[in-house]
């Protein structure tokens, strides 16, 4: 009797104290406590405001270290501009750090990484014919956004010269797709397009559908898995055929970006990730990689793989989440993103220690996510 | 032989111990960019790999299993039977019902 009972107290502790301990920030999150929400995005808009160098990046490779430190600029200033909208009271503050951000976006040095594979500068080349999907769309998808967000912004010019050369881009790809490198081409960068041009298209009445339309289309139908409806990852961009799966990094992701302009695509990318690839324990929520009955490994989209599950594709669908108001899923990996991101306090800031420069923007993204665009 | 079960002090030194360690480990953490390791480790990756291992390893033990450990060893202490006590020394002062 005392042992059958000192088992139930461990099963009763454990499935109730951890996820009621773990949830409470999430919970605050959640209802966009601005406390809560101010104290990350106050850490995010000092790492910007010091500047991020590739060389704070591990990775052997300097294609990866350069896309992370334009990740890094990229997610800080979608995460601040995502507060400012949800929270005006804090723009004054926060307002410079999108500024850094943008800054940090369009210099020289975080180009490189794009002209390196191109053989040309992004924003030099603009009339040109050659893809630069992420580079443009990213920072394009920010643009957009700021401008959504502030009336008075300074990069509205700027703004209508990349949706034009990308709405030229997708009109004139035989394939509907965009490179992101040559010969290489993937739809979740080109959701990021796609969403700064639908919100520029809200902002300036410029019509950019006809443009885009085959590639939503695409992304409505033909760059799905036909069995679970994820988002191929990558795509052939002469044949149109895919050479990689649905996976939960790439349509997460996708379903993020494309949530800031639209929501029938974007709604239902966020159902096949949260109907094949979500999953808890414990009240801990992860998502998977890859669907069932289909093995692979982890890479630098998704990260390491721990027992299947995605790293990446779990912090996306935070966002998803959010967006499209599913409470249950946002509250499960908020309470795997406290466990594991191991935030802590450092005078009127916060952030997880996990995270790094990288990690704290996307997570400032992930968890402000906005209501998905009707 | 049988061990003696352990004292009140002892369950309350060792659940400190666990806390106090996880709290070490996140103060020198908080001082390193560990995402970037785990995403995509570098040449120099390997040490700050091993203490994110041993610190995740152990905020999932203190977070999740850890009150449910701790609740059952006081449980087990505050119900041990009589003929235990004279084994369990430590300062207890709850004399028990069981």
């Amino acid at each position: 009797m005392r042992g059958t009972l000192a088992v139930l107290l461990f099963a009763t502790c454990t499935v109730s104290l951890p996820r009621w301990w773990c949830g409470r920030e999430g919970a605050r999150w959640l209802v966009g406590e601005p406390r809560a929400v101010a104290a990350l995005a106050r850490h995010v808009a000092a790492t910007v405001a010091q500047g991020v160098s590739s060389d704070a990046f591990t990775s052997d490779s300097a294609l990866f270290r350069g896309e992370w430190q334009f990740g890094t600029y990229q997610m800080a200033a979608l995460g601040l501009l995502q507060v400012c909208r949800e929270h005006p009271e804090l723009a004054g503050e926060l307002r410079p750090g999108i500024e850094n951000s943008i800054t940090g976006l369009v210099s020289r040095s975080v180009r490189d990484f794009d002209a390196q594979q191109w053989g040309e500068d992004a924003l030099a080349s603009l009339d040109g014919a050659k893809g630069h999907a992420a580079y443009l769309g990213y920072l394009n998808l920010v643009l957009s956004l700021e401008r959504a967000t502030f009336p008075d912004s300074n990069h509205a010019a700027l703004n209508d010269r990349i949706s034009f050369a990308l709405a030229r881009r997708f009109r004139d790809s035989a394939q509907h797709i965009v490179e992101t490198y040559p010969n290489e081409a993937y739809p979740v960068d080109n959701a990021a397009g796609i969403a700064s041009l639908l919100i520029h298209q809200r902002v300036t009445g410029t019509d950019h559908l006809k443009d885009i339309a085959p590639t939503l289309q695409q992304m409505r139908a033909g760059w799905r898995d036909p069995r679970t409806g994820l988002l191929l990852q990558a795509i052939d961009g002469r044949t149109g055929l895919s050479y990689d799966r649905g996976r939960a990094s790439g349509t997460a992701l996708a379903a993020y970006f494309l949530s800031m302009g639209e929501s029938e695509v974007s709604g239902a990318l966020f159902a096949a990730v949260r109907t094949h690839l979500a999953g808890s324990i414990l009240g801990f929520g992860f998502v998977d990689e890859y669907a069932s009955g289909e093995r692979g490994g982890g890479d630098i989209d998704s990260g390491p793989l721990i027992f299947g599950m995605s790293p990446s594709g779990t912090g996306f669908s935070i966002a998803c989440s959010r967006a499209f108001g599913d409470r249950t899923l946002y509250m499960k990996l908020a309470r795997t993103a406290y466990l594991t991101g191991a935030p802590v306090s450092r005078g009127a800031e916060r952030y997880f220690i996990t995270g790094g420069p990288l990690g704290n923007a996307i997570m400032l993204a992930m968890f402000t996510a906005q209501p998905a665009q009707p | 032989m049988k061990r003696p079960p352990p004292s009140l002090r002892r369950i309350v030194v060792e659940a400190a111990v666990l806390v106090l360690a996880h709290f070490a480990l996140l103060q020198v953490l908080a001082r390193v960019n560990l995402l970037e390791h785990l995403l995509a480790p570098g040449a120099g990756s390997r040490g700050a790999l091993g203490i994110t291992v041993v610190f995740l390893l152990l905020r999932g033990f203190l977070l999740v299993f850890a009150p449910g450990w701790v609740a059952v060893r006081l449980w087990l202490w505050a119900t041990r039977p009589k003929a235990e006590f004279s084994g369990s020394s430590g300062g207890e002062t709850a004399a028990p019902t069981a």
